[in-house]
């Protein structure tokens, strides 16, 4: 499609012309054409589009009411019927970036028209709407203008295209946490000793993986005395009554189940079996306690250790589980707990 | 240490129900009653039969155990795969053949085992190096009162006699192309550089073998990478699919071939630390320990390091990785991403800031559709996939055997989005 893409850029009181922090405080405004850096924007989109419009608002309006800021702007936007939306650059501009962040996926979402943005990777702006929003990384200044605006151009043009955005790196934007599979120019092995090499050399180097970031679990505290406690036994090593009634998966696990241990002193190979896919099962065929320690826990019990324990276990398999559902698991069990006046788990893992 | 590996280019298979097998040309005929009866013997086995898979050919390949390429020493000491067709006399010196463009495959269901394909055609065969090899299947029945791992062992000295039986064809003839295994000295202002090689021993079924004795309880030794060359690392490891290192691969390191490839130019290639991803993680730290300590000890400044498996053994390359790093040994790891099939989710189960230059060997959670094919060899169904083997299948990476390598075989990655 090569027809000229109708833009509208969203900027601040600042880029908009109109006054510095004394203007802060002005509700969204618009005119026709570009403005600012906008021009620039024009310039660089040449035949292929044209700033329609700009639209403004002052960054404390839209940092103190976001709701109604966003609402404002997006009627104002919508009056131009743009392909695509540019906000931005906003740089380290604290109030400007979750602005120019919001803008844009309200645009996507509420008048499903494409947008993108740019920023220093910093700003706040990027982890506000994280991986829902395109954004182009810049320097923390307008020093850095005449380099942010060409790729926010070419990404413009491409969305407002409704062409598929190719990797992160190639296009020039912030990874948004997604990966998909493709073939490299070189093996594997090839690119390992060649990322080696820049290493060594101190030449700049990119990661193909960036590590993933994994929240931590503050602890409950201790018990305060066991010997009161109601405690209950939970797995993730897939330990089921004999027969696997409720068919909870060996891999991939899509529930988690409840049952009685009423009556049991021991689980053994006849009431018991494991349907757990990732280790080897015939320890835990033999003798289910293994993961299972209800033959300990009874004693425990009996011995005065533990007050008492919960006549029922909840299970699931714990291989291949994916983390939405393994932190639903944990939610819905937690609370099934709570309401059975439980005060602490022996959690198995395997 | 010098090995000449004498590379023998097979076009095309030729698989005959009796007669001799012969290397004519770039054609490889094999006699299979012949073959069969070199390789029989094994009280294991009943009933084992071969069949053959051509490149770009409609088939696939199922339950899919070990690969190895045929390799035969011709000159020198000790026998290639040491320890399970002979001595353990050293090896990696001298003369072996290799036949390229072939591989002997096992087929069978063992106890953990997990599927694994291989797809002939199509964008499955993209993703494996056994796309475009002359494949040999070798499948056979358990002989009766046998267990599981005698079964197992019976089946994999036959997969190495068959292997090392076709390589001798070539004894008597001039190989396409001689590629030299040896690490002379060189400037000493290059840059000295290990490979961190870990392999997967856990017990039964996901084993892997040093001169034919298990790797259970391997502290972290030294290789010269013409040892690999001549199959002193075997596989007996059955788990996920996708990033196995059959015996194929151990072989023909691709890692420790750039290394070798670049000898002398921008690198110094030191050698190979072989390590075993133990089960604890007293060893897994052990072993991380003893990886610096050899590497202090070689004077190496920057290693890669690899994995077999996943899961645990991102333990195991981030425990080494960390040591290293504050030893002041630089560091890439080679890995592939279980980030789901959208790709948003966490790729690795664990971390270290170190780890900051990681190659990717792909995603093994994507989907990909296959095509049905026409022929299917090594059994009569695709485990977790009911109906016929030879159906079209929408599948995870992960039953395709190889396709996200973590020796960086392939060209797979998983691009950032």
């Amino acid at each position: 499609m090569s027809e000229t893409l109708r833009v509208v850029h969203y900027v601040n009181q600042f880029f908009a012309g109109i006054g510095g922090e004394e203007q802060a405080d002005i509700p969204p405004g618009e005119r026709s054409g570009p403005v600012g850096p906008g021009v620039l924007l024009q310039r660089l989109l040449g035949e292929r589009g044209t700033v329609v419009a700009t639209v403004w608002c002052g960054d404390n309006y839209f940092a103190q009411n976001p709701d109604q800021a966003v609402a404002e702007v997006l009627a104002l936007i919508a009056r131009y019927h743009p392909d695509v939306v540019v906000a931005g650059p906003a740089f380290n501009a604290g109030r400007y970036g979750p602005a120019c962040a919001r803008v844009v996926r309200e645009v996507q979402d509420r008048l499903q028209v494409p947008a993108v943005t740019a920023m220093a990777p910093e700003n706040p702006g990027v982890e506000l709407e994280g991986r829902r929003i395109v954004v182009v990384p810049t320097g923390t200044s307008a020093a850095h203008m005449a380099k942010a605006v060409p790729p926010l151009a070419e990404l413009a043009v491409k969305l407002g295209r409704r062409l598929p955005l190719g990797p992160a790196a190639q296009e020039g934007y912030l990874p948004r946490g997604f990966k998909r599979n493709e073939l490299a120019p070189e093996t594997g092995a090839v690119r390992a000793v060649d990322l080696l090499l820049k290493k060594l050399q101190g030449e700049p180097y990119r990661t193909e993986l960036p590590l993933p970031k994994f929240d931590r679990v503050t602890p409950a505290p201790p018990v305060l005395d066991l010997r009161k406690a109601r405690v209950a036994l939970v797995t993730e090593g897939g330990i089921v009554p004999k027969g696997n009634p409720d068919r909870l998966e060996s891999a991939r696990a899509t529930k988690w189940l409840r049952y009685s241990l009423e009556g049991l002193q021991a689980l053994s190979s006849d009431t018991h079996q494991t349907v757990h896919g990732g280790y080897n099962q015939s320890f835990a065929n033999v003798d289910p306690n293994r993961v299972l320690p209800l033959d300990v826990l009874r004693e425990l019990v009996a011995e005065g250790v533990v007050g008492e324990l919960l006549e029922a276990y909840y299970v699931t398999t714990g291989n291949g589980t994916s983390l939405e559902n393994a932190a639903r698991f944990g939610r819905d069990i937690a609370a099934e707990l709570l309401r059975q006046g439980v005060q602490a788990a022996v959690l198995t893992s395997t | 240490m010098r090995l000449e590996l004498g590379r023998f280019f097979v076009g095309d298979v030729v698989l005959r129900a009796g007669g001799p097998t012969a290397l004519d040309g770039r054609t490889l005929v094999v006699g299979m009653e012949q073959a069969l009866a070199f390789v029989g013997g094994e009280p294991g086995l009943r009933n084992p039969r071969l069949e053959l898979a051509a490149p770009g050919e409609s088939a696939r390949i199922v339950h899919v155990l070990d690969a190895v390429e045929p390799r035969d020493k011709v000159v020198g000491s000790g026998i290639v795969f040491p320890g399970f067709l002979g001595t353990t006399e050293a090896v990696g010196t001298g003369r072996t053949n290799a036949l390229s463009g072939v591989a002997v495959l096992s087929t069978g269901v063992l106890p953990g085992s997990q599927e694994a394909i291989i797809e002939m055609t199509g964008p499955g065969a993209e993703l494996s190096p056994f796309s475009r090899t002359w494949n040999l299947v070798l499948q056979a029945e358990r002989a009766t009162g046998v267990s599981d791992r005698e079964f197992d062992a019976a089946l994999r000295r036959a997969n190495l006699k068959l292997a090392s039986f076709l390589a001798a064809a070539a004894r008597e003839r001039e190989p396409d192309e001689v590629a030299v295994c040896e690490l002379p000295p060189v400037d000493p202002a290059l840059p000295r550089v290990g490979y961190v090689y870990f392999l997967q021993s856990q017990g039964d079924f996901r084993d892997t073998f040093l001169y034919g004795s298990s790797v259970r309880q391997l502290v972290p030794t030294l290789l010269h990478p013409a040892e690999l060359w001549d199959g002193a690392v075997v596989s007996g490891n059955y788990v996920i699919a996708c990033q196995k290192n059959p015996t194929y691969l151990h072989q023909r390191n691709p890692v420790a071939a750039e290394l070798l490839r670049r000898h002398g130019g921008d690198l110094c290639f030191a050698g190979i630390i072989l390590a075993n991803e133990h089960n604890t993680l007293v060893d897994k730290v052990t072993t991380a320990g003893f990886a610096v300590k050899l590497a202090k000890l070689l004077g190496i400044r920057a290693v890669i390091i690899s994995q077999e498996g996943g899961g645990h053994a991102d333990s195991d390359l981030m425990l080494t990785c960390r040591a290293c790093e504050q030893a002041e040994i630089k560091t890439v790891l080679i890995a592939n991403e279980l980030a789901g099939p959208q790709g948003d989710l966490p790729s690795l189960v664990d971390v270290t800031p170190e780890a900051g230059a990681i190659v990717s060997t792909g995603n093994n959670d994507e989907f990909l559709e296959l095509p049905s094919v026409e022929r299917v060899l090594g059994g009569t169904e695709i485990r977790g996939f009911p109906g016929p083997a030879a159906q079209a299948l929408k599948t995870q990476l992960g039953i395709l055997y190889c396709a996200t390598n973590q020796l960086g075989v392939g060209r797979l990655t998983a691009a950032l989005y």
